[in-house]
């Protein structure tokens, strides 16, 4: 008994420090360094690096520079309710980016909310997040909107009728899905079967094969670009002929190096336009190319774009909150975003955009699709 | 028709698989009775050599030897290091220290190799084999034909050597076979290098077959291991091979005609439960120790 | 003040403490090795979330459902482990996180993939607890904890589970009741693990099946082999350097996890018994300086 108390008594001694800044503007930023989606957390801190480097080689934030504090959250609640109040009372950041999955970020808003920091969700798409919590912003597309727009390309571009939906079974492979359920039959899709599958899973022989025989003319497959090139791969080998359709999920330089030729007709719904001219796209893939010698991902634009918007709410906001918060949402085609222009926020803090589709072709995403549609791209 | 002979085809290059990491792994039970996690690592680490190999050289048959020798030596080192240090500890805690070093290696691998996977695609000289509507790719069938050498020569050492007969006493009763004088200490090491050197083989054969490593791979098939072990016996070698091959087979024709009620993992191990309670030493049990 | 940092850390240390005490009583002291508390945990967490959020019931009648979810299915689990042995048992335990993770991942009624979430936080009639004394409310709960458990390893349970630990066949041939104290230890360990969950879930507010995963049960063990096992305040030390140690570690953030499985390895290779358990090296020195002797005592006599 007597060593708990000595123990406890210890822990007082353990007391960090507490940083100061100068004369900066502190903007903070989770994701995930290590485990399984380190990948992931490596394009997106890329990506949100990048778009510093941008605003403070251009001036900064009213003369003052960005300086990003990033932690990592490993993907998991927990850590990411740690690392929030972190960078709330430790790092006292202005404003807050997560470049992170939907879990720890879904975790991490009601503490920002509370505490009255904004907060920029880029890749995580959980429904929940920015609900009646004012300083949360959706810069990602909401998951439903892929499926619902995929079903509109599905019927008009690759003239569908039938379709087999192989699910991923984590929050986003399902609510992606859900968006092509729904609007399957008002674009007359008829859906034969639906499979899903765990995350992580590298084998989908056993489901192919009753593909196979189902013979839909189009196979919805949600996934991550890991995932998805094995889908591919082992489709092809499978003599699988539906054209297959993919997400943003798929988008990544990595698709094509894991999945080779068999990617090639591949098309996928995202909201961002590789092909498009627009300048911010251009830049921004050029400029990522020649920092990090690798292509950017969707990851990356996202936080990229996450990072500017939450810049541009604090060149107007300055530190108060409302004001950063009601300077984002006033955003009307806002065409610094790499992904694509954010057509205007609705409510609940939630960005609109332009969706589009892209087709793989000769290993490289080509403009295929695109759609304004309120309907569809509204959540 | 052909539905059910792509599962047995899937079935059995997964069951392969499956086989020739948890061999390595049996083996090192059966003889320290510690549960070797860290041999999931030594798998990845073959994956990575064999990967570097053939980037460097182009060939992919001198990526076996490169894995093989390299998972060698760094099993060798994991036994001499650690587990002969801590060889009368207690289960748990040699199988947590087996845990760290296995959180360690990934995290190093990802380190070093970067977090992302990277593609290992080689295109065959030989081609598959295809009769009517049944198919094997290239890669299927190189999967399934070095698993059934390699488990011959595992065979063969296990009952035809010295060797096996030493670690067949060892794994009997340690304290008298080295009563009896037989350098105990050797074998095991022995014993490691062995299994290591098969779970580098395996290791190089599912990045050919997936067509890519990626420091994380060692998570996906480690826990699969463990309900293999446990169908076949913990120990018990031919058991474990059994086990694979069952385990892979049933689980391609279950998620072909079931779907994922569960992920694939949670499937294999209800199976396993579902087995231990009718057989709680495995389905071999401990009637033959390797 | 205390910044809600250090309160946010100083819960996730009670709680893992919660986490840890459940592992040292079913392995520590009565010599059953589970790796699947975390699902436990999930099962009080889930609990908790569903008694508050779907049933809209009282958070504090969360403690009881939780407890008594995550004891009913230990008493299952403890059934199941009287036929395995050791290693078996282990590997049962493992294969029965991943079956409760692939349940609640794939089950409607617990939100599936997208978790449960608005989970709210414990309040005092209608008013919610300010996370102090939430974090009060752990620490206490965590006292209360260690006093029950501490009695319970000084009464004839606590005999019968180092009897069963040490020597079990001997234990049998005595006319000790396997079975009983078997089980007994498997619900109380469980229905800590539960309680656990409970206050997790009360304090993130929104819970996923992928926090409970295989991965966190091997972390619920290391906690209390790193701090010594078959001892009350081994786990306690584990739970704090453990949940304490990562937060200084971010300034290597990069090299974290290596750095965490390195030292695992290197504390247990020379430390098998932890770093403050019976007979390791900082315990024996710590029970010899003066400061702890309560009377003169001969150096011989510090086991």
């Amino acid at each position: 008994m007597r060593s708990i108390v000595i123990m406890l008594c210890a822990i007082l001694l353990l007391v960090p420090v507490l940083a100061f800044g100068a004369d900066e503007i502190k903007v903070g930023y989770h994701v995930p360094l290590t485990g399984w989606a380190a990948a992931d957390g490596q394009s997106s801190l890329r990506g949100a690096q990048l778009a510093v480097k941008f605003i403070n080689a251009a001036g900064g934030i009213n003369g003052k520079k960005i300086n990003l504090i990033y932690y990592d959250d490993r993907v998991e609640a927990k850590e990411a309710v740690i690392v929030a109040r972190k960078l709330i009372e430790s790092d006292k950041v202005v404003g807050v980016v997560s470049g992170s999955y939907s879990t720890p970020t879904r975790a991490a808003a009601p503490i920002f909310n509370q505490s009255k920091v904004p907060y920029v969700s880029t890749i995580g798409t959980h429904p929940e997040i920015p609900v009646d919590r004012k300083y949360v912003i959706q810069v990602a597309v909401m998951s439903e909107i892929h499926g619902k727009v995929g079903a509109k390309m599905a019927a008009e571009k690759l003239k569908a009728k039938t379709a087999d939906l192989l699910i991923m079974d984590n929050d986003f492979g399902m609510a992606v899905t859900d968006g092509f359920r729904k609007m399957a039959p008002t674009f007359g899709i008829k859906i034969l079967n639906e499979y899903k599958y765990p995350l992580g899973e590298k084998d989908f022989r056993s489901l192919l094969g009753n593909i196979k025989n189902d013979n839909p003319d189009v196979l919805w497959a949600s996934g991550y670009y890991e995932e998805a090139a094995q889908i591919c791969k082992q489709a092809k080998e499978m003599g699988v002929k539906a054209t297959i359709i993919g997400q943003e999920g798929y988008d990544s330089p990595y698709l094509f190096k894991l999945g080779g030729d068999a990617v090639n007709g591949v098309v996928i719904t995202t909201s961002l336009d590789r092909g498009s001219n627009r300048p911010a796209t251009k830049k921004f893939f050029a400029e990522f190319l020649k920092d990090y010698k690798i292509a950017g991902d969707q990851v990356a634009a996202q936080a990229f774009d996450g990072v500017n918007v939450l810049a541009t709410g604090l060149r107007k906001g300055g530190s108060d909150p409302d004001k950063i918060v009601a300077a984002i949402t006033e955003l009307k085609n806002f065409e610094d975003a790499a992904t694509g222009p954010i057509m205007y926020f609705a409510q609940n803090q939630v960005a609109i955009r332009p969706i589009v589709a892209q087709m793989v072709k000769n290993l490289a995403f080509t403009s295929f699709f695109i759609t304004n549609d309120k309907a569809l791209i509204t959540p | 028709m052909e539905k059910i002979l792509e599962n047995w085809v899937t079935g059995i290059t997964l069951g392969s698989i499956y086989a020739l990491i948890s061999i390595g792994m049996t083996m090192v039970y059966g003889l320290i009775k510690v549960l070797h996690v860290a041999h999931a690592s030594v798998y990845v680490l073959g994956a990575f050599l064999g990967f570097s190999i053939y980037a460097l050289t182009g060939n992919i048959w001198l990526a076996f030897p490169a894995a093989m020798a390299g998972c060698a030596l760094v099993g060798y080192l994991i036994y001499s290091q650690i587990y002969q240090r801590v060889q009368d500890a207690r289960a748990d805690i040699t199988f947590i220290i087996s845990l760290g070093l296995f959180m360690a290696m990934a995290d190093a691998f990802r380190l070093i190799a970067g977090p992302y996977s990277l593609s290992f695609s080689h295109t065959f000289s030989f081609p598959g084999y295809q009769s009517g509507i049944l198919k094997i790719t290239p890669e299927q069938l190189l999967v399934i034909g070095s698993s059934v050498l390699l488990m011959g020569v595992v065979w063969w050492v296990v009952n035809k050597t010295k060797t096996g007969l030493a670690w067949k006493a060892s794994a009997q009763d340690r304290e008298v076979a080295m009563g009896l004088g037989l350098k105990v200490n050797y074998y095991f090491g022995l014993n490691f290098i062995f299994g290591s050197a098969l779970a580098g083989i395996a290791g190089v054969l599912v990045g050919i077959y997936y067509g890519q490593v990626n420091p994380n791979m060692g998570f996906l098939w480690s826990y699969k291991v463990f309900v293999v072990m446990v169908l076949g016996g913990l120990g018990n070698v031919l058991g474990t091979v059994i086990a694979s091959y069952f385990l892979g087979i049933a689980e391609s024709f279950t998620i072909s005609y079931f779907g994922y009620f569960l992920p694939r993992d949670a499937i294999a191990f209800i199976l396993m439960i579902i087995v231990l309670i009718f057989l709680p030493s495995g389905v071999m049990g401990r009637r033959q120790r390797i | 003040m205390i910044p809600t940092y250090y309160i946010t850390v100083m819960t996730f240390v009670c709680i893992n403490i919660l986490l840890s005490l459940s592992v040292g009583v079913l392995t520590g002291y009565a010599g059953q090795i589970s790796l699947g508390q975390a699902a436990f945990m999930g099962i009080g967490a889930y609990t908790a979330a569903f008694v508050t959020t779907k049933m809209g019931l009282s958070c504090w009648l969360g403690i009881p459902c939780s407890v008594f979810a995550a004891a009913i299915v230990g008493f299952g689990l403890g059934l199941i482990s009287l036929r395995l042995k050791d290693d078996f048992l282990a590997i049962a335990t493992m294969g029965f996180n991943f079956v409760v993770v692939g349940v609640l991942l794939y089950a409607p009624m617990f939100g599936r993939a997208l978790g449960m979430g608005d989970i709210p936080m414990l309040s005092f009639f209608d008013n919610p607890l300010s996370r102090e004394a939430f974090l009060g409310f752990c620490v206490a709960s965590v006292v209360v904890v260690i006093l029950v458990v501490w009695w319970l390893q000084r009464s004839w349970v606590g005999l019968a589970w180092r009897a069963i630990r040490e020597v079990q066949e001997v234990a049998e041939v005595m006319g000790v009741n396997i079975t009983k104290y078997k089980i007994f230890a498997f619900v109380v360990s469980t229905a800590i693990a539960g309680f656990s969950g409970y206050l997790y879930a009360h304090f993130v507010l929104f819970i996923t099946p992928y926090d409970f995963v295989f991965t966190n049960s091997t972390f619920a063990v290391t906690l209390a082999v790193l701090g010594g096992m078959g001892t009350i305040r081994g786990p306690v030390l584990g739970a704090i350097i453990l949940t304490v140690l990562p937060e200084y570690l971010r300034f290597i953030q990069d090299y974290r996890m290596l750095t965490y499985g390195l030292l695992l390895v290197v504390i247990l290779l020379f430390q098998p018994e932890g770093l403050i358990g019976n007979k390791s090296f900082l315990w024996r020195h710590l029970t010899g300086l003066r400061i702890f002797r309560r009377k003169p005592v001969s150096v011989e006599a510090t086991q």
